[in-house]
């Protein structure tokens, strides 16, 4: 006699909630009535992720969708913060505060192997500031980077990071070109950009980077250029589709991910669209941010990103959202239609 | 007029408001006050609004939020002093005035 399981294969798990799966594995969530099935995403998408603890703009990110960092930031109206989140995945934890507050600072690394440096303190004096974070709390290193400036970018892991352009506030002219290399201890000058800017996006390591968009100012415009980084030299690349600056990114030298911002130096509203890098040219995708804001920092990678924060309208948002690109497993409702 | 989006409040709770699956096939965008916009006349974007205990607002109902919140934000703006970092362009703590919001159709 033929049994259930010969004639219509295993039978069908029925869940509480939807189990992390692979290509193809279909399930019963018993919570939300509803066949689902885990399948690849065919387009990128931006999800809602926890809500940052506290709102903030102008802060940086390091480590991956599913393991990161905010620190620092501005929580305007209130002041600016050395305040730092740690993200599961899910929700976000403060953990141990940095030595020094200020905004408009870059970060690149892990959640638990962090670097800090550049921004603006309270009193709107770029600072060359480093600070180094193990998994519990900050240290200061002993030296700061070679230039001050706050409205940097940065790439690359805790012993082997990239300072990228920036703002020299008070010092004139304000914006800089200059790059700095970080060997884990000290900073060292290197090759600088080949068009001197600020608020760029960026992506990638300390040997292999893109970098894109960003403010000039004399006369101040914001910017199209993108330029590539081999560890030596930079080489122009083509021009992202609108000008940009202050957006989020993440990714790497070959697939990286520019998003939020705006396009205009004052009055702009803040951008909700994604921009993308695949090596070769710039295209905008059709996964837009549920939030327009400008001022936010992102994390991670092409496949897997994380935007949180930024300065929408009128006000700084918590708001958290997750990107994930084409190609990637995830779950699905199974539909009539 | 053609009715091209729909209207709701809801507060984003975080992890899970908005899916993956959700944002892959219809367009969701935030505003201030809550407010939420989704296609019209679309069957995943009503099981949404109400997956989320949205409450469903006209566009005049959602865009008189919209304008209150940022009426207000603009208010407190223009009574900043105009020697105020945050009104001084250039200055790292310059906030551009809100712009009005005009929610489409």
């Amino acid at each position: 006699m033929s049994t259930y399981k010969q004639i219509y294969g295993y039978a069908i798990k029925d869940v509480a909630s939807d189990p992390s799966a692979d290509e193809g594995q279909l399930w019963y969530n018993n919570a939300s009535y509803a066949f689902k099935l885990a399948a690849l995403s065919t387009v990128g998408s931006w999800a809602s992720g926890g809500n940052l603890n506290n709102a903030v703009y102008g802060q940086a990110m390091s480590g991956t969708q599913t393991a990161a960092l905010s620190f620092a930031g501005s929580r305007y109206p209130l002041p600016v913060t050395a305040a730092t989140e740690a993200y599961n995945g899910s929700s976000w934890t403060a953990v141990n505060a940095m030595n020094t507050a200020r905004q408009y600072l870059a970060g690149c690394g892990t959640q638990t192997a962090a670097l800090a440096f550049g921004g603006f303190p309270p009193a709107t004096v770029a600072t060359n500031t480093t600070e180094l974070y193990n998994g519990t709390s900050w240290t200061t290193n002993p030296t700061g980077m070679n230039t001050s400036r706050a409205n940097l970018s940065g790439v690359g892991i805790q012993t082997a990071g990239l300072a990228i352009g920036g703002d020299r506030l008070p010092t004139t002219p304000r914006t800089t070109g200059a790059v700095e290399s970080w060997n884990g201890s000290s900073w060292t000058n290197t090759t600088s950009l080949n068009t001197t800017r600020r608020n760029t996006g960026a992506a990638g390591t300390n040997t292999a980077t893109i970098v894109f968009g960003g403010f000039i100012d004399s006369p101040n415009s914001v910017r199209t250029e993108s330029e590539s980084w081999n560890g030596t030299s930079w080489t122009n690349t083509a021009s992202l589709p609108q000008a940009r600056w202050n957006m989020g990114s993440a990714g790497a030298q070959t697939a990286a991910l520019g998003f939020g911002g705006s396009s205009s130096p004052a009055g702009a509203p803040p951008n909700n669209s994604t921009i993308n890098w695949d090596g070769s040219a710039w295209s905008t995708l059709p996964g837009t941010l549920a939030t327009s804001r400008t001022r936010m920092s992102g994390t991670g990678t092409y496949p897997a990103a994380l935007g949180a924060g930024g300065y929408g309208i009128p006000a700084v948002t918590s708001a958290t959202e997750e990107w994930t690109g084409p190609g990637v497993v995830v779950t699905k409702t199974v539909t009539t239609s | 007029m053609a009715q091209n989006f729909q209207y709701c409040v809801a507060e984003c709770w975080g992890k899970g408001f908005i899916t993956h699956e959700d944002a892959s096939k219809f367009q969701i965008s935030g505003f201030p006050g809550n407010v939420w916009q989704v296609p019209a006349f679309n069957r995943e974007a009503n099981v949404w609004i109400n997956g989320v205990a949205g409450v469903r607002k006209t566009k005049n109902e959602a865009q008189a939020i919209v304008d209150a919140i940022t009426q207000a934000a603009q208010a407190e703006w223009d009574n900043i002093p105009a020697d105020d970092p945050r009104k001084i362009v250039g200055n790292p703590n310059y906030r551009p005035r809100p712009v009005d919001i005009a929610l489409p159709e």
